[in-house]
């Protein structure tokens, strides 16, 4: 039975090969600008999404203002690059400064919530992100305000190929790093505190602590996201601590299968390539400029049919076919041994 | 004999109404002891004072010597106090096996580590295999624990408690809402911890003749009340607890023996 168990775990991590060498053959042989673009968003995206997956998938932590760590990620590498110039040195000092800075909010809100009711975590990243959205708005010696600044950014950011390759290697090793955090020992602790809280603390692991870590992992995570974003854009605004991020991040991870973190880089893909699409056809009709109407209206559809995502659903469906196909084997050797009998 | 767990005038009070009133408790080591009562006389409530899941209004508790009166239950279960639920309480999205090798894993210390050795890990599959086969569930090992029968469900709940390797015991009703041919196999497993001796156990029940082989010690517990307390047929004997078991009120009973 182990036997099996290590066979179909290596099996998905060839499969997850698959998918991310197939990523990594995609801009040889399509060569577009666009393309580029938009999948180097979505890699960035679903960074973001795996850590607020953490959250809400794992640990069943509900936070509404975790694009406050992508925002972090955003402006500090947008005024390191600004002020300091545009070295590789410094985008990386940037990101460095962004996850000091998300790790400490998220470990103070954490240590502030997390031992409340789950509401009072969801509310209070509401207001501090809130907060950080009013600070970007008025500092605007710094920021510039709701205007933004653009910057310069050294060359390999700059080229739409090699940045590619960039957050997809982002991408790929947090994919691998998060994998092992919520396998690893500390990783089924989290799975249990999301699953039954009050029996986790009977076992005698302290609720508290798994729950503050896991915070400030994802914080530090979606820091790192919103700095390769700013990257992407060379350009950063208020947009950023925008309570939509934060809502990109629930919608991707809802569609794509909460609690799988591959299912994160699918919703991921979908949603951002259902903004491309819908919003180039604002010249069919204005309203799909409004491409958030649709979005809406496919996770009503999601969270009525396919409560568990793409991924939830795909694993559902293995599982029922393993289990038809267990009791046929059943009913085999029963017809079997009445033959014999 | 010394003791292992003792309380010292233990109340609690919801508003008005106090639940338990003054109960001093002493649970010698290694030995069997049961609290029985007729629903609502407070049991589950004293043991949730116990395992700290509430807090005292009034009184302590004191576990090997150490007040633990104001420690967290996770505290409580890491100095060796387990305990189950009368309501079925599991992680019931994750199989069987998962269900009990967090419990081994949480005896083992390991509670922060992000990598595992090898042995590690093939100490925690052996001793989740020896559970499964004590409380006869290997066959449903890969089984979500959601879709379990419910007495499967308590059995499961007790290969987690033993995993736990606990010191002290805590079972509240294990057997209630079992199907009648369940029964004996969920009290075979308990005579099995019983029989090992280096458990000491606390059993809540409410029916009083399933429990008197099993006990060596048993406490009556009536309104919140301490009722009496001796060894199994001492309680049977004493009159106060036949007039509160055979439906004669608390306070009659205590009336007639004023009078």
């Amino acid at each position: 039975m182990i036997m099996m168990v290590r066979k179909a775990g290596s099996l998905q991590t060839r499969l997850f090969l698959v998918f991310f060498l197939s990523l990594a053959i995609l801009p040889l042989i399509y060569d577009s600008r666009s393309l580029y673009i938009l999948c180097t968003q979505i890699f960035i995206f679903a960074i973001f999404a795996m850590s607020y997956d953490l959250l809400l998938g794992y640990t069943g932590i509900v936070s509404f203002g975790h694009g406050m760590f992508f925002g972090i990620g955003a402006y500090s590498v947008a005024i390191f690059m600004k002020n300091f110039g545009a070295t590789t040195g410094n985008f990386l000092f940037g990101i460095l400064v962004a996850v000091v800075i998300a790790a400490i909010i998220s470990y103070a809100i954490g240590m502030l919530s997390l031992r409340l009711k789950s509401h009072f975590y969801a509310m209070l990243t509401l207001a501090v992100s809130q907060l950080l959205f009013v600070v970007a708005e008025k500092w605007r010696s710094l920021t510039a305000g709701g205007d933004g600044f653009t910057f310069s950014v050294p060359d390999f950011i700059r080229d739409r190929f090699s940045f590619y390759y960039v957050c997809l290697l982002a991408m790929i090793v947090l994919f691998f790093v998060l994998r092992h955090f919520v396998q690893s020992p500390l990783g089924k602790v989290l799975k249990a505190i999301g699953q039954n809280e009050q029996r986790a603390e009977a076992l005698g692991y302290q609720i508290i602590n798994y729950k503050v870590i896991v915070s400030v992992v994802a914080g530090v995570i979606a820091a790192i996201s919103g700095g390769l974003y700013a990257g992407m854009l060379r350009f950063v605004n208020t947009t950023v601590f925008s309570i939509e991020i934060t809502l990109d991040a629930l919608l991707m991870t809802m569609i794509g299968g909460i609690g799988t973190l591959f299912g994160s880089i699918l919703g991921s893909g979908v949603v951002e390539i259902a903004h491309d699409g819908l919003t180039s056809l604002a010249k069919v009709h204005p309203i799909f400029e409004r491409w958030i109407i649709f979005m809406g209206l496919l996770y009503i559809v999601v969270v009525l049919i396919f409560p568990s995502g793409i991924t939830g659903s795909f694993n559902n469906w293995l599982e029922q076919r393993k289990k038809v196909r267990m009791q046929q084997k059943e009913i085999q050797m029963e017809e079997a041994g009445k033959k014999a009998g | 004999m010394s003791y292992l767990m003792e309380t010292n005038e233990l109340s609690i009070a919801f508003g008005e109404q106090t639940v338990i009133d003054r109960v001093s408790l002493k649970l010698p080591k290694h030995r069997f002891t049961s609290i029985i009562g007729p629903n609502g006389a407070g049991k589950t409530t004293l043991f949730n004072l116990l395992s700290g899941q509430l807090r005292p209004s009034h009184g302590t508790i004191t576990y090997q010597g150490q007040v633990i009166t104001h420690l967290s239950p996770a505290a409580r279960t890491r100095l060796g106090i387990g305990r189950s639920f009368q309501l079925t309480n599991l992680f019931s999205k994750l199989s069987v096996r998962e269900n009990i090798r967090l419990a081994v894993q949480a005896a083992h210390g390991i509670r922060f580590q992000l990598f595992m050795s090898k042995a590690e890990q093939v100490a925690q599959t052996e001793e989740v295999d020896r559970l499964l086969e004590l409380v006869l569930l290997t066959k449903k090992a890969d089984v979500q624990a959601s879709q379990l029968a419910h007495g499967e469900k308590r059995k499961l709940e007790i290969a987690m408690l033993i995993g736990l390797k606990p010191e002290l015991l805590l079972l509240d009703e294990p057997t209630a809402g079992i199907s009648l041919e369940e029964v004996p196999a969920v009290l075979q497993v308990i005579e099995t911890i019983k029989q090992d001796k280096s458990t000491t156990i606390l059993l809540i029940e409410h029916k009083m003749d399933m429990v008197k082989s099993l006990s060596d010690h048993m406490v009556v517990l009536f309104h919140g009340e301490l009722l009496a307390e001796g060894t199994p047929q001492d309680v049977m004997k004493n009159e106060l607890v036949q007039s509160a078991y055979l439906g004669g009120l608390y306070k009659d009973a205590t009336a007639a023996g004023s009078s």
